[in-house]
């Protein structure tokens, strides 16, 4: 990258650049180069929101992405968002504002009939299904929910219930549609305030009711909610210890010294931020200790302090130990067989977080704030959003059992006496589906995100998968796998496309949290019985590289099929007859549904 | 002082075009583009880069560089 993309970059990143500049940096990046991954987003909104464009592409440029935004109309939704999906965008944005459902609507509501009321609501919900059915394709939808232009008005007046009203028919209507989802505006709008937020000149004469700082602000949520526009999945929060989960240090100050308490500052800052990391475990992040201390220290305070919020249960993998932090981070990247990328920092050393920083540019790092009650909102506004953007399902709420008992299987192995003994007594069993469309939201998801275990890394929109589901030619197999110690939920998905007289590999992933015990092997059971099913002679796979999925480099070596090239960049391809094809097995697995 | 050099500046990028096709007489009847949507975004990036707050009837009507100059002096010096 060129020092001019560098310095437009810079420009983009600073809080405080004024709107000349960003647009300055916007057009020297639009014309550089470089290349960034390229995304479109459309736009439908019942009033102007003509910067949102500009800024939704900031903050695309610093995750690295290059967006082609197409506005839309004014106040033509079903229009709108039929045009926006013919012209095949990646993600949607719904933006319905409250007070220009009707004119002036708030003003009119505080005189109008229920049935009145109801009925000009009700419309636009009804184009507003009519729309989301006709973006049934695109693979991201985010519906803005709806806020008050004038929240003055005191609580169960007409307007706070016509508004309450409103949102729960938005809320239903993306409930009713896996590709949607309702991003909350409330709090958003509380932290900017509305006196900043609105600006009543523009919306008097141009329907334009934002100002520039909050459609800014408006934008970054939006990068937070669509995982910085796809780029980045987090899964780990590693934690330090002293000065980070607790006031002072454990080695020194000892189990009655340290700061940490519900009541009293600032050990109370130091419970609130546990209370935080506790909720965000409970949701499936995947918590780690990286404390440089003695580990029966900590040992003991965890057990043993009385305020202490987290737990050892809590803490799925940890390196209390006197080694540096990246090499820590490293070793539980390999302990938890997750990307590095996936991690979030937090250590209250400047020291440690530019070390973490410099070697591992990869991880997400935050250094615990020297004004010390900035320390919740710093989780709370920053840290939090990483993790939840994605609206994490009921299955991942159970993640950190899982990568617990991953945890024991891994101990528990050391006394069989020879792998495929443990492998038989794990009890592992297949569960598994085609074109099961009631699962395509977790499918899409397993798809987004599975980067090491991923053959050829084709990711697909919840539109792309419903589709080929439809095909007749084509089947998305997905399939759970379960053992005596756990229910591993949905784990791998593969799909095939016939073409003539064979059937090709369009993708195949799984999870790596499944990966060496078999699974990968024995699902071939059912793709090579299918396709001789339909008449296929030929079976036909690919292995595209990436910078992630050296795993796999070989797997159709290992599975059996014969290689008929190697590409340059390391991208192989392979074929063989189906016809008593001979694929290397795992005799130990149960498949059902086979 | 107001510095004409970024009112010229903040418009060329605002109205997406060059900013030596500007002069004194640029105006929304001959600069393409210029609509009233640029109009509002072009006072929301004045008042953001000049630090002032241009009154709702300018905001609407000074549609030319003579008028936004003469407005921002004003709301410099008042």
């Amino acid at each position: 990258m060129v020092n001019q993309d560098k310095d437009a970059l810079a420009v983009l990143a600073r809080a405080d650049a004024a709107m000349v500049e960003v647009l300055g940096a916007l057009k020297a990046l639009d014309q550089s180069a470089a290349t960034f991954r390229t995304l479109k987003v459309g736009i439908a909104a019942n009033v102007t929101v003509d910067l949102l464009a500009n800024y939704l592409r900031r903050h695309a440029y610093l995750a690295g992405v290059r967006l082609e935004v197409a506005k839309g109309n004014y106040d033509d939704l079903v229009g709108d968002v039929q045009a926006h999906a013919q012209a095949g965008v990646d993600l949607l944005l719904i933006l319905p504002f409250f007070d220009n459902l009707q004119p002036a609507w708030e003003t009119q509501l505080e005189t109008l009939d229920d049935a009145t009321r109801k009925a000009a609501q009700a419309d636009y919900l009804s184009r507003l299904q009519l729309a989301l059915q006709s973006a049934a394709g695109v693979g991201q939808v985010l519906l803005l929910g709806a806020h008050l232009w004038n929240p003055q008005v005191a609580h169960g007046s007409p307007q706070q219930q016509a508004l309450d009203a409103f949102n729960t028919g938005l809320a239903e209507a993306a409930a009713a549609h896996a590709n949607t989802r309702l991003l909350e505006m409330a709090g958003l709008l509380a932290r900017v305030g509305t006196r900043q937020a609105f600006d009543a000149r523009f919306y008097l004469r141009a329907k334009a009711p934002y100002t520039t700082p909050f459609i800014d602000q408006l934008a970054r949520e939006v990068a937070l909610a669509t995982r910085q526009f796809g780029s980045v999945f987090h899964k780990v929060l590693v934690l330090d210890g002293d000065n980070t989960l607790w006031g002072g240090i454990i080695g020194e100050d000892g189990l009655d010294g340290v700061k940490l308490d519900p009541y009293s500052f600032p050990g109370n800052v130091f419970w609130t931020v546990q209370q935080q990391f506790k909720a965000l475990e409970a949701q499936g992040v995947l918590l780690c200790l990286n404390s440089k201390n003695n580990a029966a220290d900590v040992e003991e305070l965890m057990r043993e302090h009385p305020a202490m919020v987290l737990r050892v249960g809590h803490i799925v993998a940890r390196r209390v130990n006197w080694d540096d932090k990246p090499s820590n981070l490293r070793a539980l990247a390999a302990e938890l067989n997750l990307g590095l990328d996936s991690f979030v920092f937090i250590d209250d050393s400047a020291f440690e977080i530019e070390a973490v920083r410099e070697q591992l540019p990869q991880v997400t790092v935050f250094q615990v704030p020297k004004v010390l009650h900035d320390y919740p909102a710093l989780v709370r506004e920053q840290v939090m959003p990483l993790f939840l953007a994605g609206g994490v399902s009921a299955e991942s709420r159970s993640k950190t059992q899982q990568y617990k008992s991953l945890a024991e299987a891994a101990k528990a192995q050391a006394s069989f006496g020879s792998q495929e003994e443990y492998l038989r007594s794990l009890a592992l069993s297949i569960s598994l589906q085609r074109d099961a469309s009631t699962q395509v939201a977790r499918i899409t998801e397993l798809i987004g995100k599975s980067n090491q275990f991923n053959l050829t890394t084709t990711r697909l929109q919840a539109g792309d998968v419903a589709a080929l589901m439809e095909r007749p030619d084509a089947t998305v197999y997905s399939f759970s796998v379960s053992d005596r110690l756990a229910e591993h939920g949905l784990t791998g998905v593969l799909i095939t496309v016939d073409e003539g007289g064979d059937t090709v590999v369009h993708s195949f992933l799984m999870s790596c949290r499944v990966i060496g015990r078999g699974v990968e092997f024995a699902i071939w059971r059912a793709v090579v019985a299918d396709a001789l099913a339909r008449g296929k002679q030929r079976l036909r796979a690919s292995y595209r590289k990436t910078a992630k999925n050296a795993l796999v480099a070989d797997f159709y070596d290992r599975l059996g099929l014969t290689r008929t090239n190697e590409a340059d960049d390391g991208s192989r391809s392979y074929e063989a007859p189906l016809a008593n094809l001979q694929l290397a097995e795992s005799a130990w697995v149960e498949l059902r549904n086979a | 002082m107001l510095d004409r050099g970024l009112v010229k500046k903040v418009m060329a990028s605002v109205l997406e075009v060059d900013e030596a096709s500007l002069n004194d007489d640029s105006s929304m009847d001959n600069v393409p583009g210029w609509d009233s949507l640029k109009q509002m975004n072009l006072v929301l990036a004045l008042e953001e880069s000049f630090g002032v707050s241009i009154p709702d009837e300018d905001a609407g009507n000074a549609t030319s560089y003579k008028l936004l100059a003469l407005v921002l002096e004003e709301q410099l010096a008042g």
